[in-house]
């Protein structure tokens, strides 16, 4: 597993309070998954169907690799991250629905390998997309398309400077401009500000969890009764 | 279900998609806010507003996928091939059982020989096609038939067109040439 993953697993490595860096419009809708983790790029498609591979071994290399370069290999200059001003972007702004489609963790693990994006901003989310962020303590936050695109112009008419984005307080800061506020999933919120894993937050659930499970046990015993040759 | 046509995608996203015997979408005459969508989709995948989707040639086509390829479509796509053969303008017609338990069921039932004969190939269960995995995908500038869940762009290769339909209308198609109504082979 590439250190950059493992080190995301260890307790606490979801930990996410605030973020300060350069937000990178990316303002199309409907991106799907296959865009920042795509399972063919022309690194694997070239070398021939008995040595394609899912897993490269630098996952940022691969990172939204089918538009960040043309067919020829140079960069795409129309790809934000080719850009002189969001070269360091670390918060990318995105519009309807980003992340839908296949469950692939890379569309998370890939841009944050590749340039350290810990914020998503946009309207809304791919449901796996959004669980996945939280394991990794990406914070996704979103907006209605009248503030999204206020944060978007914000971005592009303050090249390099950088904004915070605090899941504490709830606000974006934008230097020169209003906060804007936000609202998170309560438990999501608890999860990545205290960093816990899945099971950190089912622990204190446990002796509950025990008690229904007797209480229904009792109910429908059959339920926990081994099927037969006959089943 | 009765009074609903076989459906297949034309544009990018499985939302984008009609009846075998409907039109492609004209984004001029669109609802306002798919507009835009249209366009671009129409753009990517090369069709024309206003044709029937019936009789879009094909390049390959693909019976495949975790979501698909289960015994019972594998069942019913060799009910449509029997005694048929895959189209010579279809230069890759893959079958791949959607687990090696689909597979093994479905050589015990003779399934694979009814493939072969019409000229598809057998594969080892595995993503394969479904997301252009382990090599495995639609050569660039291709159309490709198939009955996986998911028709992005790119998805099954760099500058592919992805049309999804279920088993037998790919398996239909294949034997066509092009997009075929399942119904006309039963």
């Amino acid at each position: 597993m590439p250190r950059q993953e493992s080190i995301r697993r260890e307790r606490g490595g979801n930990r996410f309070v605030r973020h300060t860096g350069i937000a990178a419009p990316y303002m199309l809708d409907n991106v799907s998954t296959d865009i920042p983790s795509p399972a063919l790029t022309d690194l694997t498609q070239g070398l021939g169907r008995d040595r394609g591979t899912a897993q490269p071994a630098d996952p940022g290399a691969t990172a939204f690799a089918n538009v960040r370069y043309l067919a020829d290999g140079s960069e795409n200059p129309d790809f934000p991250f080719n850009q002189e001003a969001f070269r360091r972007a670390s918060i990318m702004i995105v519009g309807l629905n980003y992340g839908t489609g296949s469950s692939r963790t890379g569309a998370i693990t890939r841009p944050l390998a590749a340039w350290g994006v810990q914020v998503y901003i946009g309207e809304s989310f791919g449901p796996i997309f959004l669980t996945n962020a939280v394991q990794y303590g990406v914070l996704t936050v979103e907006l209605p398309r009248p503030q999204l695109e206020a944060v978007a112009q914000w971005a592009r008419d303050n090249n390099g400077v950088e904004m915070t984005v605090d899941l504490e307080r709830e606000i974006i800061v934008m230097p020169g401009a209003a906060p804007i506020s936000f609202q998170t999933d309560p438990r999501v919120r608890t999860k990545l500000m205290n960093g816990m894993h899945d099971l950190e937050e089912i622990e204190p659930h446990l002796p509950e969890a025990e008690t229904k499970r007797a209480e229904h046990m009792r109910a429908r015993p059959w339920v926990y009764q081994p099927r037969g040759p006959s089943d | 279900m009765t009074g609903v046509d076989p459906q297949v995608t034309w544009g990018v996203n499985p939302e984008q998609a009609i009846g075998i015997n409907d039109r492609i979408p004209d984004p001029a005459t669109s609802p306002a806010d798919k507009r835009e969508a249209y366009e671009q989709a129409i753009e990517y995948s090369h069709l024309t507003p206003g044709a029937p989707i019936l009789g879009t040639p094909l390049d390959e086509a693909f019976i495949g996928s975790c979501a698909e390829s289960r015994i019972s479509d594998m069942r019913a796509a060799a009910e449509v091939v029997r005694g048929r053969r895959v189209a010579d303008n279809v230069t890759s017609a893959w079958v791949v059982p959607g687990s090696n338990t689909v597979k093994a069921q479905a050589e015990a039932e003779g399934l694979h020989r009814i493939f072969l004969e019409a000229g598809f190939e057998w594969r080892e269960a595995s993503c394969s096609k479904c997301y252009g995995s382990n090599g495995d995908y639609v050569e660039p500038g291709k159309r490709c038939i198939s009955n996986s869940n998911r028709n992005y762009i790119g998805r099954q290769g760099r500058d592919t067109n992805t049309m999804l339909a279920s088993s037998t209308t790919v398996a239909a198609s294949a034997i066509a040439g092009s997009v075929a109504d399942v119904r006309n082979f039963l």
